[in-house]
């Protein structure tokens, strides 16, 4: 009952985003002008960048980026579809479409960020498959835990700068996590030095989402 | 008036709970400034904030699990107990928090030579500070009492597994400067003897007693500011 409800919701989701094509056409330009404004503050050397300030800056776009695609999740929900919700499909329902649907959204972007990112910035990556593949789990639970914060500032009165506050501390562990496993990918270590950190962030997508999965009915009553 | 109403009252000031936390904390104090300590490298006589700093994250852990166990109650039944109960106790969670930087900063000052530093245990400690304060940002959003209420106990259970994540996971995968990490002096088993040991364990008892009392005393006015 709640897949089949989560199926109809992620193809309302997917719908809904072909619908509004600007939005993400206007997520792909503020990808590309970010890009561009972190070319020119290196002042146009970004094919000679320090391996380890590439890092910091493609976390940091990485981070805003998904931000600004996630953070949205709640803000289209008229006062009247929450109605129609309400009466039609489950709360639990409701968040694993929000959930899957912008982890999907937010590894696809992540995966955009990489081809525009490297193409800018000469890459020093050396293992390329691991780098990418923990791209993917940290972006899906930046996505994750983004998700509930901006369904919690939603609740809180629709405040778009709430979801910032709430959802950026809860990001740090991710982030310090995600750095240090793509450090080792990044310096071509042996994939074996990598997998605490791997192992710690798909353990935490899985308590976000589960946790997520368990507030979200209480959420949404209130 | 009787030894049940004196002692075993929760409420009264007399209560044989706060009465061992006021002895435990006198013999702290008494003890921790006077008795022996071993004589460490760096460490010197800074060894003593070992009664006084590590105490301060052991009660920021205890209060933040208490509150997250309070606004699980909420959310299985609200009421304004359970609500005020889990904001109070993560106040005060938060306090210990501030308490155990300040004492760590003065530390460090004196050993590490600055106040601070690119620690993991320092800076996920900063960080966790922050998700707690957010909570407390959530809930000033908020106008109408039942929603403040069940929406920042949402969030408040869905913060702790990142701040169990943070300060208790995530400094044990990096070497620490702290005292008994990564190769430092410290105050592992083999330098602390029964003596410290004692004081130690006291300390922490003693502070986490002290802050569930001075929590239940902010709970009563909460609730009789109410009324």
């Amino acid at each position: 009952m709640i897949l089949k409800e989560t199926l109809i919701l992620l193809q309302k989701e997917f719908s809904l985003e072909w619908k509004n094509r600007h939005i993400f056409q206007s997520l792909l330009l503020y990808l590309g002008s970010t890009i561009f404004i972190m070319y020119y503050s290196f002042l146009g050397k970004g094919s000679v960048l320090n391996p380890f300030v590439w890092l910091s800056v493609y976390w940091l776009l990485l981070t805003f980026t998904t931000f600004n695609a996630v953070a949205k999740a709640f803000l289209g929900e008229t006062s009247g579809r929450v109605l129609f919700y309400g009466t039609m499909v489950s709360a639990e329902a409701l968040i694993l479409s929000k959930l899957v649907y912008h982890m999907a959204l937010s590894v696809l972007i992540s995966l955009i960020s990489w081809l525009l990112f490297s193409i800018v910035f000469d890459s020093p990556v050396q293992d390329l498959g691991l780098f990418l593949g923990i791209q993917a789990l940290a972006v899906a639970g930046f996505a994750a835990v983004i998700t509930m914060s901006a369904g919690i500032a939603y609740k809180a009165g629709g405040n778009f700068s709430l979801s910032a506050i709430l959802s950026f501390p809860i990001l740090i562990p991710l982030i310090i996590m995600a750095v240090k496993a793509s450090k080792a990918a990044m310096d071509g270590l042996d994939r074996s030095v990598s997998w605490d950190e791997m192992l710690l962030l798909a353990a935490l997508n899985v308590i976000t989402v589960s946790v997520s999965y368990l507030l979200f009915p209480y959420l949404w009553k209130a | 008036m009787s030894i049940q109403q004196t002692f075993f009252n929760h409420r009264s000031p007399l209560a044989w709970w706060k009465i061992v936390s006021f002895l435990l904390l006198l013999f702290v104090v008494l003890k921790g400034f006077t008795s022996h300590v071993p004589r460490l490298a760096i460490l010197n006589e800074t060894i003593r904030n070992l009664y006084f700093h590590v105490p301060m994250w052991f009660g920021m852990t205890a209060f933040l699990l208490i509150a997250f166990v309070h606004a699980i109650l909420y959310l299985r039944k609200p009421t304004a107990l359970a609500d005020i109960r889990s904001v109070e106790y993560t106040n005060m969670g938060l306090c210990f928090g501030v308490l155990g930087i300040l004492t760590g900063m003065f530390w460090a000052k004196a050993t590490w030579g600055t106040y601070w530093t690119s620690d993991p245990k320092l800076n996920a400690a900063a960080i966790g500070m922050l998700i707690y304060s957010a909570y407390i940002v959530l809930r000033g959003s908020i106008q109408d009492e039942d929603q403040r209420a069940r929406i920042s106990a949402v969030f408040n259970i869905f913060a702790f597994p990142a701040f169990v994540a943070l300060v208790y996971i995530l400094p044990r995968l990096t070497d620490s400067l702290h005292p008994g990490n990564g190769g430092n002096p410290g105050f592992n088993q083999y330098d602390r003897d029964r003596e410290m040991n004692l004081i130690f364990y006291s300390s922490g008892l003693g502070f986490i007693l002290l802050g569930v009392w001075i929590t239940t005393l902010r709970v009563r006015v909460r609730i009789l500011m109410r009324k």
